[in-house]
């Protein structure tokens, strides 16, 4: 069996911990007003306590510590971030600004709204938005406005558009462009409104954080030129992929400029969510300073994403540069020996710690998929078995574990499963793992007290994301690991070695462009073996949305089992679906991750497994 | 009345409760339609709807620049503001707008619909001008206060900082707009041009200040 899908028993929702009375971490629906409706895009807290959250609706509401909601202000365009300064003044990231809103005669209202930026372009094309917020340590604040999408057939005519309309292509590209001044580019706006252009190459990075030593990041969403999603370290200068944002900086010459240049100077993410096991459309970036209100992971990073997930993340720097490993933290295991009380919601994209420690997610539907909905995730104290982290040393890894480990699992070598792989960089949507290799642990070093493991590997390579898998591991009271998948990428080694392009390749000539091969030697196999590889690609890219049972997520993924209109279309037409995507209903073209005998049997499956009988 | 408004009213109007929203359609001569279909509306949490208060949208809205506003003015004067351009692009009457198409929210952005004819309109460049009539100038907005039965917008004018409040005539007759300047400003020479019309020249009323009305009955729909 592949490396890639030796994982993959793995990703579903699991069923590995026996019950047991302490749950980790319980999860409750916050209630709202009927008042407030629509997705919530924004959550933060005041100094005093009050919550506060912005919706899909062009509205921020806050939440006294009484309990009492009120509307703060309305008439927003999609404000999808926000950094509260106190109960009376809320800076607030929408689409055509950076607005300060104040309520200046103090009846809970704002009535003054200061436009700081503005100074991007903007047309009626739905994908443009302005993602924040954050405010550094001197003031400024730091956010992301988006390219536009070729999902949205409207013309973008010069009458209708604010900032100079350049229609212009850099390179080829497959799904989003930038027509306007600053799309897809990471800004700085001063206290005075002043814009500085920081960083390009973004293409819908749909949540942005800064830690606490002030190094921006941003959870970009996985696309053309974009493999997949993952956390991007943002410095001044950076280019971060996607090529459309380029054409506007000083000096660049798109007419020369070839995608092995693109290639060279691509920041490849400081710690990649592989697509599928890791989510499929990442949001709001927040680091636990909590002080341990929330559990062992002081100091990590935890994003949620649209597919019922919280990732967490924990960052090292490696010969200068940020790198790390991701985990999933909730959603991927539902049992009870983990979690308790409700579900994660589809689209939980926004997060804040509240000042008792709790994490408070905000869900938004209306972008293919997902609920609307305010959630808070609450610690009970106990601590579950996870790996808290992954350090690279010179041979391999580093593993600490958050309870002990026993040491007849952890001396073992079999249990330590590692697999490597890339991605290509590309025009197209997404990237298949490539050049996947299966990676000896030659040796285990444990320590006796059994919260840390160093693993040796037969080969450690830079520029590939390495895949943990640690299904075997046992607690000394025989408990599994809540959540025995992780995913390091290794931009750099400690001695500074390092690839061009990151954790990606180009692609050679030929590859990913024809899969006959691939097509054909499915054609040979049977149909029982159709459905077994099938069912291997269903858990790895079709299960965040389409779930495990086939029902999907209310609103945007089909539902199979229930929907029987959604498998009565012809094997034609649904291969046209998988293959080239569905853009207003949030379904990904898999065109460039699978081959077309991957798509035929994830096809077989889902027939198999989800239609008539 | 469109029949949607009542399934979808103005989110405050909406939010404030049946009784404010029935005054204020009152005065956007709508009562009747929404009264039938209209069940009364929770006024749990939300502040009530002052009767005076400005509604106010960013919404998508038709034969309008991408980021401009819709001002629901006290007594059924509604105008469309581009902030780009730093002027107005129309003026309606009746009812504020239509949200249906645009929310629920979804992926595609659609226009809202007016709930009310128009009655002015202004093309052109940058209308408000600072010594040179012929010049069109560079203007940067800077933000807005909502006031009771008014806005009061704020941008500059090759750098001379402007705030222009907006409210309406008695009986919908039209708008006012009041030009307010820092002392440099209010030195210069000040004039009004839209495209296809003669200039104005702005003058001053007795507080300093510049008046514009725009009379609705003059004006060409």
């Amino acid at each position: 069996m592949k490396p890639f899908f030796r994982s993959l028993l793995l990703i579903a929702p699991l069923a590995l911990a026996a019950p047991c009375a302490h749950a980790g971490y319980r999860i409750e629906n916050i209630p709202r007003p009927a008042e407030l409706r629509g997705g919530i895009v924004g959550v933060g807290f005041s100094p005093t306590g009050t919550l506060v959250v912005t919706t899909r609706y062009g509205e921020v509401w806050m939440r006294s510590t009484t309990g009492a909601w009120r509307c703060f202000a309305r008439g927003l365009n999609e404000p999808l971030g926000l950094v509260v300064e106190s109960d009376q003044v809320v800076y607030i990231a929408h689409r055509p600004e950076l607005l300060k809103a104040t309520d200046t005669d103090g009846d809970g209202r704002a009535d003054t709204f200061d436009a700081l930026g503005g100074q991007w372009g903007i047309s009626h094309n739905y994908h443009e938005f302005f993602f924040g917020l954050r405010r550094d340590s001197a003031g400024n604040f730091l956010g992301v406005i988006s390219n536009s999408s070729s999902g949205d057939k409207l013309p973008i005519t010069p009458g209708e558009v604010r900032g100079r309309l350049d229609p212009s292509a850099v390179l080829e590209t497959t799904g989003q462009y930038s027509s306007l001044p600053w799309r897809g580019w990471a800004v700085k706006i001063a206290p005075d409104g002043k814009l500085t252009p920081l960083a390009s190459g973004f293409r819908q990075p749909n949540g942005v954080g800064l830690s606490p030593d002030g190094d921006f990041f941003v959870n970009e969403n996985q696309g053309d030129y974009k493999p997949s999603c993952g956390l991007l370290h943002v410095a001044q200068g950076d280019f971060h992929g996607h090529v459309a944002s380029l054409k506007w900086e000083p000096g660049f010459d798109a007419k020369t400029f070839t995608t092995e240049q693109a290639w060279k100077r691509y920041k490849s993410p400081a710690v990649v969510f592989p697509h599928g096991p890791m989510g499929v459309s990442g949001g709001e970036i927040l680091w636990d300073t909590t002080g341990g209100k929330f559990g062992p992971f002081a100091g990590q990073v935890f994003a949620g994403d649209y597919t019922k997930i919280v990732i967490r993340a924990a960052l090292e720097k490696v010969a200068g540069e940020w790198q790390g490993v991701c985990f999933p933290f909730l959603g991927r295991n539902e049992t009870a020996a983990y979690t308790s009380g409700e579900k994660l919601l589809a689209g939980i994209t926004r997060s804040t710690f509240a000042p008792d420690g709790s994490l408070y997610l905000g869900a938004a539907g209306g972008w293919g998929a997902g609920a609307n909905g305010l959630q808070r995730v609450v610690w009970d104290r106990e601590v579950s078995p996870e790996v808290r982290d992954v350090k690279l040393t010179d041979r391999g890894f580093r593993l600490t574990f958050t309870r002990p480990m026993s040491a007849a699992t952890l001396a073992a070598a079999a249990n330590f499963e590692v697999n490597r792989f890339r991605y290509y960089y590309q025009y197209k949507y997404g990237s298949p793992w490539v050049d996947e290799a299966r990676v000896a642990v030659t040796a285990v070093r444990p320590s006796a007290d059994g919260l840390s493991a160093e693993l040796a590997l037969a080969e450690l390579k830079p520029g590939f994301v390495y895949e943990l898998s640690l299904a075997a591991l046992r607690t000394t009271d025989n408990q599994p690991l809540a959540n025995p998948l992780g995913y390091y990428t290794a931009n750099r080694l400690l001695n500074g070695e390092r690839t061009v392009g990151g954790t990606t390749r180009l692609p050679r000539p030929g590859e990913n462009a024809g899969d006959a091969k691939a097509a054909a030697a499915v054609a040979t196999t049977s149909p029982a073996e159709l459905v077994a590889t099938g069912e291997k690609i269903y858990r790895l890219y079709c299960v965040p949305c389409h779930q495990p049972d086939g029902r999907g997520i209310a609103g945007g993924a089909a539902n199979f089992r229930d929907d029987k209109t959604r498998l009565a279309k012809s094997d034609a037409e649904l291969i046209t679906i998988i293959t080239e995507g569905v853009e207003l209903k949030g379904m990904p073209p898999f065109g460039a991750m699978t081959t077309a005998g991957q798509r035929k049997a994830v096809l077989a499956y889902i027939r198999a497994t989800f239609g008539e009988k | 009345m469109n029949s949607r408004h009542a399934a979808v009213p103005h989110p405050a109007a909406h939010a404030a409760g049946h009784a404010v929203l029935v005054a204020r359609l009152v005065r956007g001569g709508t009562l009747f339609a929404l009264a039938l279909t209209c069940a009364p509306l929770p006024l749990r949490a939300q502040p009530a709807l002052a009767p005076d208060e400005v509604l106010i949208e960013r919404v998508m809205l038709p034969d309008a620049r991408a980021g401009c506003f819709a001002f629901g003015l006290p007594g059924g004067v509604n105008v469309c503001y581009d902030p780009t351009r730093g002027g107005l692009n129309y003026a309606w009457t009746g009812g504020f707008i239509d949200l249906t198409e645009v929310r629920p929210v979804n992926k595609l952005i659609k226009a809202a619909t007016l709930l009310g004819p128009v009655v002015y309109r202004e093309t052109g460049t940058s209308p408000l001008r600072r010594g040179d009539a012929n010049r069109a100038p560079v203007v940067a907005f800077k933000g807005y206060t909502l006031r009771p039965a008014s806005v009061e917008l704020r941008y500059t004018v090759d750098g001379a900082p402007v705030a222009e409040t907006i409210s309406a005539l008695p009986n919908a007759a039209g708008l006012r707009r009041t030009f307010r300047f820092d002392r440099a400003g209010a030195d210069a020479p000040w004039s009004y041009v839209v495209e296809g019309r003669p200039a104005l020249t702005l003058t001053k009323d007795a507080t300093g200040n510049l008046i514009l009305d725009v009379p609705f009955a003059a004006a060409k729909p």
